[in-house]
């Protein structure tokens, strides 16, 4: 008898501790947000440093999908969003992005540059595409705000 | 058969659209007539040319975005309201003389009453008419590639 207590203990303990996991699996947002830069052109020598190669997965998606014949990883920082937990990522000097998750209305994304909301916009949760926020730059280049589920 | 239908088979014959024994036909009047072999050569040779350089044009951006952006133009110019309807002809004759109306009543405004002059600097200290709001005018295209995974804003300035 008292080895079948212990045995239901263990199970309720257990299920209790996968449950809760779930839960907080559930709450938290994990990506990548990666500031890139397309051009056609090849990578200036002066920044030889500071840009990237874009990883190749997410290169063959943007080649698909835009024009620019290269693509350079600008900076990337990870980050983890909860509910009730606003994020304020900065990506450049004149880039940032203000992540804010909601338990109701999804995830408030707002892109700030040069320190003035340019964006601002609700997308479901949890976030399963890549979200690109994009524009173009001078120089026929574009910019590219990329936020990336992990 | 006249020159014309021959001329005629000839392009039939370079096409493959002869029957065989047509083109046994046409191929044996080629082969044996120095005329029908000049032919069909500037035929074949026209053929090539054009063939290789017939324009590919090319979109610079990916189909289903292409296609979405037109969707989206679509949407967005069925969205706008309706015209309104014209106003009636009398509005255009009132429309000068209450612009006159009001240039006096500006003009009034600005004298001053006691010594018949105008007050400029009575327009230092009034409040401004309106305020611009100092956020830019963007614009946002929104395409998602289920394909790729990809949802893609694209942010443009006017």
């Amino acid at each position: 008898m008292q080895l079948v207590r212990n045995w239901a203990l263990l199970v309720l303990v257990a299920t209790a501790f996968q449950l809760s996991a779930a839960d907080d699996a559930k709450a938290e947002q994990k990506f990548a947000a990666i500031l890139i830069w397309g051009t056609d052109d090849e990578k200036p020598t002066e920044k030889e440093k500071d840009l990237k190669d874009v990883d190749p997965a997410l290169k063959e998606k943007f080649k698909k999908i835009f024009k620019w014949k290269n693509y350079f990883e600008v900076t990337r920082t990870n980050a983890s969003v909860k509910v009730g937990e606003p994020k304020h990522l900065k990506l450049s000097k004149k880039c940032e992005v203000k992540i804010n998750q909601t338990e109701k209305e999804g995830m408030d994304v707002e892109l700030i540059g040069e320190n003035k909301t340019v964006y601002k916009g609700k997308h479901s949760m949890p976030l399963k595409d890549i979200l690109i926020l994009a524009g173009d730059d001078k120089n026929a280049t574009a910019w590219f705000v990329v936020l990336k589920p992990e | 058969m006249n020159t014309r239908d021959m001329h005629l088979k000839v392009q039939a014959y370079l096409d493959n659209e002869l029957s065989p024994a047509e083109a046994r036909k046409v191929g044996t009047w080629i082969s044996s007539n120095p005329e029908g072999r000049d032919l069909f050569n500037e035929l074949k040779e026209t053929r090539e040319i054009l063939m290789q350089n017939e324009p590919v044009l090319k979109l610079p951006e990916s189909r289903d975005f292409f296609w979405s952006k037109i969707e989206r133009e679509i949407a967005a110019a069925e969205r706008l309201p309706a015209e309104p309807e014209p106003r009636p002809w009398w509005t255009r004759l009132l429309a000068p003389l209450a612009g006159t109306v009001a240039l006096f009543a500006l003009l009034f405004s600005l004298v001053d009453r006691g010594s018949g002059h105008m007050d400029l600097s009575q327009s230092h200290d009034a409040a401004p008419l309106h305020q611009l709001e100092g956020a830019p005018d963007v614009s946002t295209i929104t395409f998602r590639s289920e394909a790729e995974g990809v949802t893609v804003v694209w942010l443009s300035t006017q």
